[in-house]
């Protein structure tokens, strides 16, 4: 085993909380907790998770912290077909999990495994799969089953 | 010169060190410092630097922060005669985007490359930029006649 004794350059990272208005928001009723995905470019659009609201002023906080771990719903839809799901797949460490916001996602969930919509629009990467300790079991669900599984995803962030 | 006295208006930060299982692993034998990529969707996988490993739980802790900057092996090759052997080679600069390539034809211990599809003629994953490693460090390095693999800072993509 090879150890490079000098492999570290630089110091360490950065935390990024910002306040986004309602109107901007994919779903713009946002819910502490939850993904939230600013409007913008299919396949493009800035994600994070939400920290806090102010219902008053109509804004919430969100972390667009990239890599930050937050445990969130994750449909395990693979595509659509005619705006229904048509195939489920088994989540697993490393997936790509997309911000999806088709119609068909239950109540209070964002996430799924689906790079296109129900409409067939690019979905953005939220972030990826990845255990959320030591004894998180692996696969969740079964290819070719619906389901919905709260799973750890490392953010994409900004 | 003018200098803006309110340019920053966030806070700063933090690291994001994560445990994953060896049998997640592309590479499933980690080894500290060296690069790791998570099995996953081809072209999309999330990449990072193993710090440490516990042998007897075969589990690798990686650092995923964006931004980091280590030191890493980067082979010159650009592209593959698929299925065959690498077939070109460039120089390596200053932004030059860096991918976590698998390739068996890849040397020891050397996981990155140039070339944005591997030998098989599939996607790699990009790990992240080469940028200097200090005031002192010298570019373009050499692509070779049949390839090179120097050691470069690259500021790897994390997660």
């Amino acid at each position: 085993m090879t150890i490079n004794p000098n492999y570290e350059c630089s110091s360490e990272g950065g935390v990024r909380h910002w306040e986004i208005p309602y109107a901007s928001l994919e779903d713009a009723t946002p819910v502490v907790t939850d993904p939230a995905e600013v409007l913008g470019t299919d396949g493009l659009q800035l994600t994070g998770t939400v920290m806090t609201i102010d219902a008053g002023l109509s804004i919430a906080v969100i972390d667009f912290t990239p890599s930050m771990v937050y445990r969130h719903d994750i449909r395990n839809v693979l595509t659509y077909n005619g705006a229904v799901e048509n195939t489920w797949g088994a989540i697993t460490i490393g997936l790509p999990v997309y911000y999806d916001n088709s119609a068909t996602m239950p109540a209070d969930v964002h996430l799924s495994l689906a790079a296109a919509n129900n409409l067939a629009q690019a979905n953005t990467i939220f972030g990826w799969v990845v255990p959320a300790d030591e004894n998180d079991v692996f696969p969740k669900g079964v290819g070719g089953f619906a389901g919905t599984y709260e799973q750890a995803v490392m953010q994409h962030g900004a | 010169m003018t200098i803006n006295p309110n340019y920053e208006v966030s806070s700063e930060g933090c690291v994001r060190h994560w445990e994953i299982p060896y049998a997640s692993l592309t590479h499933n034998t980690p080894e500290a410092t060296h690069v790791a990529q998570v099995v996953g969707t081809v072209g999309l996988q999330m990449a990072g630097t193993v710090l440490t490993i516990d042998a007897g739980l075969s589990v690798a802790i990686v650092d995923f922060t964006p931004g980091m900057v280590y030191r890493h092996n980067v082979r010159t090759v650009l592209t593959y005669n698929p299925g065959v052997a690498e077939n070109g080679w460039t120089t390596v600069d200053i932004g030059d985007v860096v991918y976590y390539d698998g390739s068996a034809s890849m040397p020891v211990d050397t996981f990155l490359s140039l070339s944005p599809l591997n030998t098989g003629g599939t996607a790699n994953s990009v790990f992240g930029w080469v940028v200097p490693a200090d005031e002192n460090d010298t570019f373009p390095k050499a692509a070779g006649v049949s390839g090179n693999t120097w050691e470069c800072a690259v500021m790897q993509h994390g997660a």
